[in-house]
């Protein structure tokens, strides 16, 4: 009996393991991923990047008397626990980049030398306790040149008074809080979009799409980013003059939204903007689904820009929007920049994927967001190194007000009183026939919106949103 | 006040509800037996999901299948903890079983991790829906809801009318009497693990029929929180109170919800939720031993 | 007061042990955040033992003490910051607003749930802490789900040193003091007519009560007091971790991380939860440093290991081992 027991318990644990190794199910999506075929084109982005000699040396830098072998980045990130699918996600991003600075870029420019990256990381689960303990180890035992933030605005606010205490740069690529910048925190510089604007494309785009559409409903999760989020949300559309027939929060871990459901199918709405993470996101569209409340326009945030979202949704995910910080398609190149007049530094988007496949070893693993957020903050803070030529904090920290970059994530630019993200703006890309492609704003675009959406009927026929 | 809206929601929270039923009936049966209070119930759950999720990905097999599937599953894990963990703790102190299930629900926690990542899965099966209140209700979470209602049907013939169940039933309530009685307590013990665990896994599988997304390793911690008011509201140990105790519980989520939605209340899901405690505490002072007494 | 000499060096061991550790952190000031996590968990296994080792009850919803104390804490320095008083009251109005809290919130559950026994009443706290942390977030109350958030006002109150002071040294130390309080008060109570009346409920509640010990009274003293310290220590907190949500503040995972700490060391013990505390952190974090990523895969079979082979906990466990050697035995009480 018990022989049996163990036999049956051992071949699910093993049933397991092969259903994990065998990745994604078979049902096969394709999302924008161009083989780099182009690499003539990568050789000259690297000639034209290679930092000319004329470095703006600041005030006050005296060189370092001993130039390190690495410049060592310390990274405490929640590989397990709640966040561990973002923390993940931007620390494959962090490496790729890191892996990209030492093997194209040859190393960090400093006094003539190219000095290699390196990364010293510690998973603190998602706690606040950990963070503040490996914060601290990283600081003063491993003794880092440089931190990087973990993710989540939780845990970044907990990371900070730490880095602070000790006059280290927070370089913060996971909290995309607006209040973070408004405590005068003097060492934190941000990455992200912060949450009130994250919405505001997606209105921006129906206003000039369909003029005059004029009922929308607004629903957000009801924790610290999605209120921000969302309040932003509902200010822009009072200013754009749109009328919100129903607004709602919903609690953090729900498991049904019925209720709501039912009262959005009698409130006259025709489009839907939701600020949502990932798993109430998926949720809240199946139901939605399931229930046959149809919108002409539907944007929700963070969760609908994960491949998990289409994989898990299929054909009904096929038109959703939802509003990016970065992806994969997003139109950002040196072209662009020189257009624009600002300064390119990093990959190419193809060339960091092309990392990004090699770090993670599994090419079915695309890169979010948080890939693309962890990846710039390490390209920021190679230039800002670069700009400052020093490894003293203050004079790193001078460095990034001075900064105004694009990268394949976009532009970055910091507004020197609070630390804040300035010049970073978020793309809007929806589902069209099973790929996430960027449909506004126009310079950034692959395509365009297709709008309305189809019927929840439609899509299970087999209607995609694509024209 | 939508009439219509507010039946919608009452049905939908009953089918919810049956399969809250469903995944507690493990706990209670579990702490009702030998008084190991598993905290790491929501893991088992999550397992559950995750074995639907992969058979109907991979496999193209339908949940009901997974279920069955689960199920099994679920026996054999539970008889499998008995022996290697649950047979020592027993006799020691409670709270030292609670953290030893704490142990085990942490570990698969991340082992699940450690195999599957964190993304957030689901699938989608779609079976039709019938025409509601103005709404549709998916004939999945119907079929769940039948499911539900199907399983705890056996479990009472399980438990009534056959000798395997009539030796559970019988250690439950006398251990001591048992074994004089001739009964093999250990096995006894071993099999009411494996039935506990096996439960919450197929409440796992249900639970699918209903939300199949938002699979990922720690979605079982909401589960476990809500598992244990259940399972107190019910009365711990009996099967009826837990199935019954979620009914309830499903119905209050859901009605409370759009109740205070009409009424103009900007988050109303936070204050159902509250609602929904306050009760178990009032009917905890009412009736200290749950609804159904042992 | 049973005051044995015994029990004399037993509170004097438990002081210097806090005292070492407060000392750790000059000697080593690069480890004090590691150092205030073995506080911290050290402070919470010592305070929850107050009750659940004086009693035997599981408050299962024990973390709503610690949220409300970080509540107490931080909306002092939002009250100060906003109203312009002298800066030290936010450090003193902030435990005194955090033990006012708990005391009114224990004396509340305890008149109604300790009537409840066993599982039932260890439910029921859940459900208390449940429905505070429902009740903030759909009420709205004290900034709903978006939070307390007191960097921006430390730093108006006591300029950017002092915010980094005290986010560090000050509420470190406030944490040990805390510790060493709740470790003097469980040792008090042991030794008093409490804990006295307290172990014969322990061992037989209905055999106590005809006995003429007044249960109620008595249960209801050790949870205000265990309430009180997690209250304070949750101000403390509050000024380290600087916001304040609802659904981690209230996180259950605290209330059983409390349970290992209190009973792998040994429930009802003096030292039980010292060794506990020290035990859990530093296993968890040099597993981290050795393996991150993975610490919590090989953390989980090894808290199960230790479960199943310590099933008093350590100390109680030595103390089975021991049980001939008097004074040993005494000690480890």
């Amino acid at each position: 009996m018990v022989v049996i027991v163990v036999i049956v318990a051992i071949a699910s644990f093993f049933g397991g393991m092969y259903a994990g190794s065998s990745g994604a199910p078979q049902r096969v999506v394709t999302i924008t991923a161009t083989q780099p075929q182009r690499v003539t084109i990568v050789q000259t982005i690297i000639q034209t990047v290679t930092p000319s000699p004329q470095i703006t040396t600041l005030t006050q830098t005296a060189p370092p008397i001993v130039l390190p072998d690495k410049i060592v980045i310390g990274l405490a990130v929640p590989l397990t626990g709640a966040q561990a699918d973002a923390g993940k996600r931007g620390f494959w991003g962090i490496m790729a980049a890191v892996k990209w600075v030492n093997e194209v870029y040859g190393g960090v420019n400093l006094y003539g030398r190219k000095i290699p990256l390196e990364v010293r990381y510690y998973n603190d689960e998602s706690k606040k306790d950990q963070v503040q303990a490996l914060t601290e180890r990283l600081i003063t035992v491993d003794k880092v040149h440089f931190i990087l933030s973990t993710y989540s605005s939780p845990l970044v606010t907990a990371q900070a008074p730490i880095t602070e205490r000790y006059k280290y740069v927070l370089i913060n690529w996971g909290a995309a809080s607006d209040y973070i910048y408004e405590q005068g925190y003097k060492y934190v510089v941000g990455i992200f979009t912060p949450a009130s604007k994250y919405l505001v494309t997606a209105f921006e785009a129906l206003r000039s799409i369909d003029p005059s559409l004029k009922n929308i409903a607004i629903m957000y999760k009801d924790d610290e980013f999605n209120r921000a989020s969302g309040i932003g949300a509902s200010a822009k559309a009072k200013e754009m003059g749109y009328q919100i027939v129903y607004e709602k929060v919903y609690p953090a871990d729900i498991k049904d939204f019925t209720p709501y459901i039912t009262e959005l199918a009698r409130s006259g709405a025709e489009a839907l903007f939701v600020s949502a993470h990932y798993a109430d996101g998926q949720l809240l569209t199946k139901q939605l689904a399931d229930a046959g409340v149809n919108f002409k326009y539907i944007a929700i945030n963070v969760a609908a820009c994960l491949q998990s979202y289409y994989e898990t949704l299929g054909k009904l995910a096929e038109g959703i929007l939802c509003p990016s910080q970065w992806e994969p398609g997003a139109e950002y190149s040196p072209v662009l920049a020189r257009s624009m007049g600002i300064e390119w530094f990093g990959p190419a988007t193809e060339e960091f994927m092309a990392f990004f496949r090699n770090v993670t070893g599994d090419p079915k693993i695309l890169p979010s967001y948080h890939s693309g957020g962890g990846a710039a903050a390490v390209l920021a803070l190679v230039k800002a190194i670069e700009t400052a030529q020093s490894l003293d904090q203050d004079t790193v920290r001078q460095a990034f007000n001075r900064l105004h970059l694009m990268t394949f994530y976009g532009v970055i630019k910091i507004d020197p009183a609070t630390g804040n993200q300035v010049g970073h703006d978020m793309v809007l890309g929806q589902w069209q026939n099973g790929r996430f492609v960027i449909v506004w704003p126009q310079g950034a675009a692959e395509t365009r919106l297709y709008y309305p959406l189809p019927t929840w009927d439609e899509k299970r026929a087999g209607k995609t949103a694509s024209y | 006040m939508d009439i219509g809206g507010l039946l919608f929601n009452i049905t939908s929270g009953l089918i919810l509800g049956s399969i809250y039923g469903i995944s507690t009936i493990g706990l209670s049966i579990i702490f009702g037996i030998m008084r190991v209070v598993n905290v790491g119930h929501g893991a088992f759950i999550m397992l559950g999901a995750y074995a639907a999720f992969w058979l109907f990905t991979l496999y193209g097999l339908i949940p009901f299948i997974s279920a069955v599937v689960s199920l099994a599953m679920g026996l054999a894990i539970g008889m499998m903890l008995f022996y290697i963990i649950m047979r020592r703790i027993i006799r020691g102190e409670e709270l030292m079983s609670l953290i030893a299930m704490y142990g085990v629900g942490v570990f698969l926690e991340e082992l699940a991790n450690y195999l599957w990542h964190a993304d957030y899965r689901g699938y989608s099966w779609y079976i039709g829906a019938i025409p509601y209140l103005g709404l549709r209700i998916q004939l999945t979470a119907i079929s769940g809801a039948i499911l539900s209602i199907a399983t705890i049907v056996s479990l009472f013939v399980f438990l009534y009318r056959t000798g395997l169940g009539s030796s559970l039933r019988a250690v439950v309530q006398d251990p001591v009497g048992a074994y004089i009685c001739g009964i093999d307590v250990q096995r006894i013990y071993a099999l009411g693990a494996g039935l506990g665990i096996g439960l919450a896994t197929l409440g796992g599988v249900l639970l699918t029929l209903y939300n199949p997304t938002g699979i990922y390793p720690y979605m079982g911690h909401p589960y476990t929180l809500k598992a244990f008011v259940i399972a107190v509201l019910g009365g711990l140990g009996s099967i009826l109170g837990a199935f019954l105790g979620g009914l309830i519980f499903g119905v209050i989520e859901s009605g409370a919800t759009y109740i205070f939605s009409q009424l103009g209340s900007p988050s109303p899901g936070s204050l159902a939720l509250f609602l929904g405690f306050v009760i178990l505490i009032l009917i905890l002072l009412i009736r200290p031993e749950g609804l159904l007494r042992r | 007061m049973r005051l044995s000499w015994i029990s004399r060096i037993q509170i004097i061991l438990a002081l210097a042990f806090y005292a070492i550790l407060w000392g750790l952190r000059e000697v080593f000031p690069q480890y004090s955040q590691l150092l205030t996590l073995v506080i911290f968990y050290t402070a919470l296994g010592q305070a929850f033992n107050i009750f659940l080792g004086l009693t035997g009850y599981v408050d299962f919803g024990y973390v709503a003490f610690m949220a409300l104390g970080m509540y107490g804490g931080a909306l002092a320095v939002k009250y100060v910051a906003s109203t312009g008083l002298a800066p030290i009251l936010a450090l003193v109005l902030g435990p005194l607003q955090s033990v006012a809290m708990a005391v009114v919130v224990a004396s509340a559950i305890g008149l109604i749930a300790l009537r409840l026994r066993g599982a039932y009443f260890a439910i029921a706290t859940v459900g208390v802490n449940e429905g505070l942390r429902h009740l903030i977030e759909g009420a709205r109350i004290w900034g709903g789900a978006e939070g307390v958030i007191i960097p921006g006002d430390l730093r108006k109150l006591f300029g950017d040193e002092g915010f980094g002071y005290i986010a560090t040294v000050y509420a470190d130390t406030m944490l040990v003091v805390i510790a060493s309080c709740a470790a003097i008060a469980t040792w008090v109570l042991k030794n008093s007519r409490i804990g006295y009346g307290l172990a014969a409920l322990r061992e037989d509640e209905d055999a106590a009560k005809v006995m003429g010990v007044n249960t109620t009274k008595y249960k209801i003293i050790a949870f205000i007091t265990s309430a009180a310290f997690g209250s304070l220590i949750g101000s403390a907190w509050a000024l380290k971790v600087t916001t304040i949500y609802p659904p981690e503040a209230f996180n259950i995972t605290y209330t059983i991380e409390a349970i290992i700490v209190a009973v792998i060391g040994g429930a009802g013990t003096l030292f039980g939860p010292l060794i506990g505390g020290v035990l859990y952190t530093l296993t968890k974090y040099y597993l981290g440093v050795a393996l991150p990523g993975l610490q919590l895969l090989i953390f989980a079979p090894i808290l199960v290991a230790v479960a199943t082979t310590f099933p008093r906990g350590v100390v109680g466990s030595i103390r089975m081992i021991y049980s001939r050697r008097y004074i040993l035995r005494e000690l480890l009480r």
